[in-house]
């Protein structure tokens, strides 16, 4: 009895000193995934890639996908995503992840493909993204019937967005450079009303000291205050040109900002996975 | 017999549990030791992951702050110290705690923030014991705002003479911004000639010479109109500009003495410094 008794504590002693237990690949496992959802991705996707050829599931290869997402390394994420097999219940997911990948690093051209060469699974997320993105960059606008797919809410915020990219409120480059024969009405007109006011005033001030020096036969500095007068004249209306450039170009900007942010918030039409809970 | 074997296990399966979280700990602070603050990062918190217990808790949420705070990851090590503070069980603990979030204030030059919490510990009669370190991180405040003349009060009050010196030289190598502005006020370029910019005082003091010139000439000549804008837009803006310059170079000067000495503190006085 003794002896079995000692065999035991011996076994049972060897075992527990050759096991280091938090590196196993159960708890390598349990510990990553308690780093993904610390949102510890960088250190996770490193724990997840110890098991990748051990115990590698699509599970796990989706996980490592999604966190080179969440940490911005787009290349690699594409890469885990499109390993996960056709068969596999997360394939559609891994797709419209990717979509999204594809949108976020402006490359739409791949988020064409990713989803034409997809068409097999569940792809409506995509789809959405794939819309919002052709009003977006190409001006092309959906169907009524591809508009159904947007929930109300969405649908309110496609159909907004449509009517800005339809009808922008653009300024004219050549209205802003006519109308600045007056100085800075050219300005106003671009609704940089604060430069208007300053280029009218220079403008008038050193036009005023030309005239007031030629007037009192001070004829040098007439004529240096008429270049400067005429060099403020010509950069109103160039300057005027290039406010109406700035303002469309401020107005297509804030558009992709408003839209980004609506996107964002809505998890950019994507379904959510929550391996947390 | 099925009792004492009972109990064998559950004290081995104790015994080894914690002999695991110690291999933990010491491989996590393996890589701490040898500056490898990522892994070692990895590894405490592997270690509070498996820490059920959480005996090692408060020790590893520290060790990670400072991990962070030497990879100059100043966020992250505020909110881990943070973290270390919820876990702390006795006032020596509490104290390290927010001494230590109060290091990363004056490191970050937020000196306000650093002086609150220093008066909130210098008014708890829990932390009567550590005055005297309460004081110390009190000069390093004043250090830092550049108020060399407290600082080195300070450190002679704590007998820490070296640091006192220290101060002491930078309190007379330093330059008063306001003496500076109030001599240029005077005479244009001349609070750039104090700070030793003496090219840029010899400019400043022509410019506003020749704008002074012209005005006068202008107003002299009975040309109103003139002299009301050589005076406005020429000699106003030299004169206002001699005046901020005089103000950017002394703060500038402070700053790089400042940043220079930093240097030296970091190496002579490694164990007392924020």
């Amino acid at each position: 009895m003794f002896k079995i008794i000692y065999c035991v504590i011996c076994s049972f002693i060897i075992l527990y000193a050759q096991n280091n237990s938090y590196h196993s690949p159960e708890n390598i496992r349990l510990f990553a995934d308690y780093l993904f959802c610390q949102n510890d991705y960088l250190r996770a996707i490193e724990e997840y890639k110890r098991l990748e050829n051990s115990t590698a599931s699509d599970t796990l290869i989706f996980k490592i996908g999604y966190s080179y997402l969440q940490i911005k390394q787009h290349n690699y994420a594409n890469k885990y995503f499109d390993m996960i097999e056709r068969s596999s219940s997360l394939k559609s997911l891994a797709v419209n992840y990717n979509s999204l990948n594809f949108f976020l690093i402006k490359d739409f051209s791949s988020l064409k493909n990713n989803y034409r060469l997809n068409s097999d699974s569940d792809l409506n997320d995509s789809k959405k993204l794939l819309l919002v993105s052709s009003i977006l960059n190409e001006n092309i606008f959906p169907s009524d019937e591809q508009i159904f797919l947007f929930d109300d809410s969405d649908r309110l915020f496609v159909n907004d967005l449509i009517i800005k990219k339809k009808y922008p409120d653009y300024k004219s480059p050549t209205v802003a450079g006519i109308l600045s024969v007056i100085p800075g009405a050219g300005k106003v007109y671009t609704k940089n009303y604060t430069d208007g006011l300053t280029s009218f005033l220079l403008t008038g001030l050193f036009t005023f000291l030309a005239y007031d020096n030629f007037r009192n036969s001070h004829h040098f500095r007439g004529y240096i205050f008429s270049f400067a007068a005429t060099g403020f004249y010509l950069g109103n209306i160039y300057g005027s040109i290039i406010s109406a450039y700035r303002y469309n170009r401020n107005y297509d900007e804030k558009i992709i900002t408003e839209t980004y942010d609506y996107l964002k918030q809505k998890n950019y039409f994507i379904k959510k996975v929550n391996f947390c809970e | 017999m099925s009792k004492i074997l009972l109990i064998f296990f559950s004290i081995s399966s104790f015994i080894f549990s914690q002999n695991d979280l110690i291999k933990q700990l010491d491989y996590a602070d393996s890589f701490y030791f040898h500056q490898n603050y990522y892994d070692a990062i990895t590894e405490y918190k592997r270690l509070i992951f498996f820490d059920k217990e959480k005996s090692f808790i408060y020790y590893s949420f520290n060790q990670i702050a400072r991990c962070y705070k030497y990879a100059r990851k100043f966020e992250d090590s505020y909110n881990f110290f943070s973290l270390a503070l919820t876990e702390a069980k006795s006032s020596k603990e509490i104290f390290d705690c927010k001494i230590n979030i109060c290091r990363l204030n004056i490191i970050e030059k937020k000196t306000k923030n650093a002086h609150r919490i220093l008066d909130e510990l210098e008014k708890d009669s829990l932390f009567l014991e550590f005055e005297k370190e309460i004081k110390h991180w009190r000069a390093w405040v004043f250090y830092f705002e550049m108020d060399y003349k407290k600082a080195k009060d300070i450190f002679d009050e704590l007998n820490k003479k070296e640091l006192a010196n220290f101060s002491e030289k930078l309190l007379e190598d330093s330059y008063s911004v306001q003496t500076a502005k109030i001599l240029s006020t005077i005479l244009p370029g001349l609070g750039q000639f104090y700070i030793g910019h003496y090219l840029n005082g010899a400019g400043s003091f022509l410019w506003n010479l020749l704008s002074v010139y012209l005005t006068i000439n202008a107003f002299s000549n009975e040309r109103i109109f003139d002299g009301i804008v050589l005076s406005n837009f020429l000699w106003l803006r030299f004169y206002v500009g001699n005046l901020e310059n005089a103000e950017k170079f002394a703060i500038d000067k402070n700053e790089k003495i400042f940043n220079e000495s930093l240097n030296s503190i970091y190496s002579n006085f490694s164990e007392e410094i924020p």
